[in-house]
């Protein structure tokens, strides 16, 4: 389902991912709002007098950038955790996303949502070439990102650029049934959190969205640093 | 640093004191290890296989228990290696933790 490339691996980065099967998005459900609301709240107290620019875990996605000369790109985690500070929420953004926001900015992974029927596989995480495509969420342009990393699928269509930007093109919508979860971490998340990043995600979805989760890759960085 | 996991998260896991009987890598695109660890019964807990690295059969660990279900490898896991226990720490197999 993903390959990873080597240098990425000795940079940090490590990965997974869960296929979820026969889900279901039409609303989202009460209980799923209830639990939200909660973790949003918690996590905002959490993180009421606390940097998180300089958390060592997410400081880490910028190091990683730095080494691909990229500046001033904020990780999603990091975007996520402002708007929930901010707030006290999570944005509501349907289902699928409630589940996946709530496990990233519980454990500072990169989390990303495609659906299955629109990507074709192997994934490829890897180092971004000219020839690439990236068509931006919400977007219809073509954007370059040549020399930068990201998850390609085999034609060179870019589904997630690093883990700031998905694509348009394999975007969840209310139609989708089945969904594939990509996980990122660095090497400053220990790979138990990451095992239990991917498992907090299957219970939600099992309990939340009625559908059936398995965790079908799992690749530890070879590069760990605590925190 | 403030830790950002506390005591609370905890108190809801079922955790117990185990021994490790027997270990396995789940496969090429898994880097996760099941290892069979007798608590008051055996059950099959997984971990990273770093942190796997670590045990051989006769370790005493922490095993979360009764965990919701998660499917990898052609297996279903209700149960994680926690943590491993120093020798010193002798409480018996199935011994709640914490």
């Amino acid at each position: 389902m993903l390959n990873v490339s080597p240098d990425l691996l000795h940079l940090g980065l490590s990965t997974a991912v869960v296929v979820a099967r026969g889900c279901s998005h039409a609303a989202t459900p009460p209980a799923l709002v209830d639990y939200r609301r909660k973790a949003g709240k918690q996590l905002a107290s959490h993180w009421k007098n606390l940097s998180l620019s300089s958390h060592p875990a997410l400081h880490e996605y910028e190091r990683v950038h730095q080494a691909f000369s990229v500046e001033k790109e904020i990780s999603a985690p990091q975007k996520l955790l402002q708007y929930v500070r901010r707030h006290e929420d999570f944005p509501a953004a349907g289902p699928v996303v409630d589940c996946y926001n709530i496990v990233s900015a519980k454990t500072l992974l990169s989390i990303g949502a495609h659906d299955l029927a629109k990507i074709k596989t192997p994934i490829a995480l890897r180092p971004v070439t000219e020839s690439d495509l990236f068509v931006p969420l919400a977007s219809k342009e073509l954007q370059s990102c040549a020399g930068e990393y990201a998850y390609v699928d085999p034609d060179g269509r870019i589904i997630c650029r690093m883990e700031v930007l998905q694509a348009d093109f394999t975007k969840v919508d209310a139609n989708s049934q089945d969904v594939i979860f990509f996980f990122q971490g660095n090497r400053r998340i220990p790979t138990s959190e990451l095992l239990l990043g991917a498992w907090l995600l299957v219970e939600l979805v099992e309990r939340f969205l009625g559908g059936t989760a398995e965790l079908v890759s799992f690749q530890e960085t070879v590069n760990w640093t605590p925190a | 640093m403030k830790s950002f996991i506390d005591i609370a998260d905890f108190q809801h896991l079922d955790l117990r004191a185990g021994t490790v009987m027997e270990m396995r890598h789940l496969g090429s695109s898994l880097d996760l290890v099941a290892a069979e660890v007798q608590v008051d019964e055996r059950v099959v807990a997984v971990l990273p296989a770093s942190a796997a690295a670590e045990l051989s059969p006769g370790a005493r660990v922490v095993v979360a228990t009764a965990l919701h279900r998660l499917a990898a490898g052609g297996s279903i896991f209700t149960a994680f290696v926690v943590a491993t226990l120093a020798p010193a720490i002798g409480v018996a197999d199935g011994s709640r933790v914490l």
